[in-house]
């Protein structure tokens, strides 16, 4: 499944999000994808320029499943988030990938 | 025998603890083979706890602690023996099981599972039966058992509720999803989250810790503070294999087994 990006314009500098007294820094759409692919890159040892936002990460980066458990887990430290395994069934790329980890940011 | 070197685990004890090391590739699934072992080893633990004060379990596995039961003998098994046979041979096996882990909980040492990567089922449910757990940034716990048309069956759930509290063990369990390290120490299952590759290091340095104090007074404290739900584990035996003479055991071990994509884990 490949989900389009949001329409909305890419914001080049981070968005500020007020919620009650915090001020939460939001990361942009292409921020986030940008650090999805240098980790993917850095941590399975592929040249940063061969991965693509809408490339299969199983196919480009050449994992399998105890692997791709490795980087749901690289995932969710980098971002500090908690990003349930069954949330990615049917994920193959990493646009959407992206878009399922901005949801949770 | 304080030494041991067998296909599936090995143990050594060195300055004080005991070391027992799971090397079976490809994740350490433990089948016949490392039960066979782990019998072997709960069998010397007496002796060894004459020597020692703390045990420590660990892989040597770059992939993690321990992927559960091996899913893929079971399967032949089931594939190859008659079925009384065979489900007899699952409650033995079950059985075995229970008695290694409760033979670890109960253990005079304190011990210590030192864990990495995948930390699921069986594996998961070994940890459990330690004192302590420490684990790197890798890993991830996940009771996987419900996709088989199974509850885990070695121990988990008895624990899981002596240790944490209901609603944790309820999404565990229901969604059949993997936690991980910060998520399962924030509930308060972890002692330790270190950097990746250092919970050995971290575990052999709790155990210089440990060694400060007295033995006896360590195992009367862990007595007290850490009951075993035998009666619990026996239910859960009960149904674990009442479970398993379900046609959608088959079922789901059939898919598991003939899945050829990276993802069994996800769905």
């Amino acid at each position: 499944m490949n989900e389009s990006a949001p329409r909305e314009v890419l914001h080049s500098s981070p968005k500020q999000e007020i919620c009650g007294d915090d001020v939460v820094l939001m990361k942009s759409p292409d921020r986030t994808l940008e650090e999805i692919l240098n980790l993917a890159a850095v941590h399975f040892k592929v040249p940063r320029e061969k991965l693509g936002p809408d490339d299969d990460f199983f196919k480009t980066l050449g994992i399998d499943s105890l692997q791709t458990l490795d980087l749901l887990t690289k995932l969710e430290n980098h971002f500090h988030i908690e990003l349930p395994d069954y949330e990615l069934q049917g994920v193959s790329d990493f646009r959407t990938l992206a878009n399922r980890i901005r949801a949770r940011l | 025998m304080n030494e041991f070197q067998g296909q599936a685990l090995s143990w050594a004890v060195k300055d004080g603890t005991v070391e027992l090391a799971l090397h079976r590739e490809p994740c350490n699934e433990l089948g016949s083979i490392a039960l066979e072992e782990a019998d072997r080893f709960v069998d010397s633990l007496a002796k060894l706890g004459r020597e020692a004060h703390a045990l420590i379990i660990f892989s040597s596995l770059r992939a993690g602690f321990s992927a559960g039961a091996d899913l893929r003998e079971l399967y032949h098994l089931l594939q190859t023996s008659e079925r009384d046979a065979f489900l007899k041979g699952v409650r033995a096996r079950v059985e075995r099981a229970h008695r290694v882990i409760n033979a670890i909980d109960a253990a005079p040492l304190t011990t210590i599972a030192a864990v990495h990567g995948v930390v699921f089922g069986g594996g998961f449910e070994l940890a459990l039966g330690c004192d302590l757990i420490i684990a790197d940034k890798t890993a991830r716990f996940c009771f996987p058992e419900l996709r088989l048309g199974l509850i885990p069956g070695w121990g988990g759930i008895p624990r899981l509720k002596r240790d944490l509290g209901n609603a944790i063990i309820r999404d565990l369990l229901l969604t059949g999803r993997s936690l991980g390290a910060a998520k399962v120490q924030q509930a308060g299952l972890i002692s330790q989250v270190v950097a990746e590759g250092e919970a050995l290091r971290a575990a052999r340095a709790t155990a210089v810790q440990l060694r400060k104090f007295d033995p006896y007074t360590a195992a009367m404290a862990k007595r007290f503070i850490k009951p075993i739900p035998y009666e619990e584990l026996q239910r859960e035996i009960d149904i674990f294999c009442e479970l398993f003479s379900r046609p959608a055991v088959e079922a789901g071990l059939r898919q598991f087994v003939d899945r050829v994509d990276a993802q069994p884990y996800l769905s």
